[in-house]
């Protein structure tokens, strides 16, 4: 999150780099975090307008894009490596074979969020005031509004969409754990505006 | 002031709450899979200490 800010307001290669670097080590621990990919490119657009002027910044910086992409596509490099030598494949969906897919048509949003069984809210209930907050984003720290709010509703479709949506053995909904820092936006905006 | 109070009390009790489901699920107090309300509400007859 910070590299991204970091990238959008001093557009410099090594920033460039480092996020695609961090976008990569994302992706090794679980490809769906490529989700936050929504995040950065949607930090600091507040209106419409501002996406066309997104866009073209990016255009205008296709250099730092394709800088990014390579050290992205480097990090992924040894994965892809294994995975060709072990499988002769660089891509492996491993969940196949069991039966998993993903399908959003089909969300199960109701579970993810709300269920008893693993339900965000039911075992981490902090979270409800996490949400709570992010309209307070609003008055606190506008340029993250939209980017968090969006790329949390992306998230958590795509786990809700998962065809084993409880995730297995484990506490809470596990699935959710790397959104937290995002989830974190949103309190620290309610902390912020009952402190002032 | 009031809403500060309130908030800290909410922050410190749904916080107590999940760091209680932790303990309940390390201690196999709950299932790690398809937990029931009736199971959740039992599991708080045991704290950590």
């Amino acid at each position: 999150m910070w590299l991204t800010l970091r990238v959008w307001e001093r557009p410099r290669i090594l920033s460039a780099a480092a996020l695609g670097a961090a976008l990569g080590l994302l992706a090794l621990v679980r490809a769906t975090n490529l989700m936050l990919l929504v995040f950065c490119l949607l930090v600091g657009v507040e209106r419409r307008n501002d996406l066309l002027r997104r866009v073209r910044s990016l255009l205008g910086h296709l250099d730092l894009v394709s800088v990014g992409a390579g050290v992205f596509l480097l990090v992924l490099m040894p994965q892809a490596a294994y995975w060709y030598r072990i499988t002769r494949a660089l891509l492996v969906d491993p969940y196949r074979e069991q039966g998993q897919y993903l399908d959003l048509f089909h969300p199960h949003l109701e579970g993810v969020l709300f269920s008893v069984s693993k339900g965000l809210f039911f075992w981490t209930p902090l979270l409800i005031l996490a949400v709570a907050g992010l309209p307070l984003l609003l008055r606190t720290a506008r340029t993250v509004f939209v980017s968090a709010v969006v790329y949390l509703a992306v998230a958590v479709w795509v786990v809700a969409s998962w065809s084993i949506w409880s995730y297995g053995y484990s506490f809470g909904m596990r699935a959710l754990i790397d959104e937290l820092p995002v989830f974190a936006l949103g309190l620290a905006a309610l902390i912020e505006t009952v402190r002032v | 002031m009031i809403a500060r109070r309130l908030l800290i009390a909410a922050i410190a009790l749904t916080t107590l709450i999940a760091v209680q489901g932790m303990y309940a699920d390390w201690h196999y107090l709950i299932p790690g899979d398809g937990t029931t309300l009736h199971q959740r509400l039992e599991s708080f007859e045991h704290w950590p200490g």
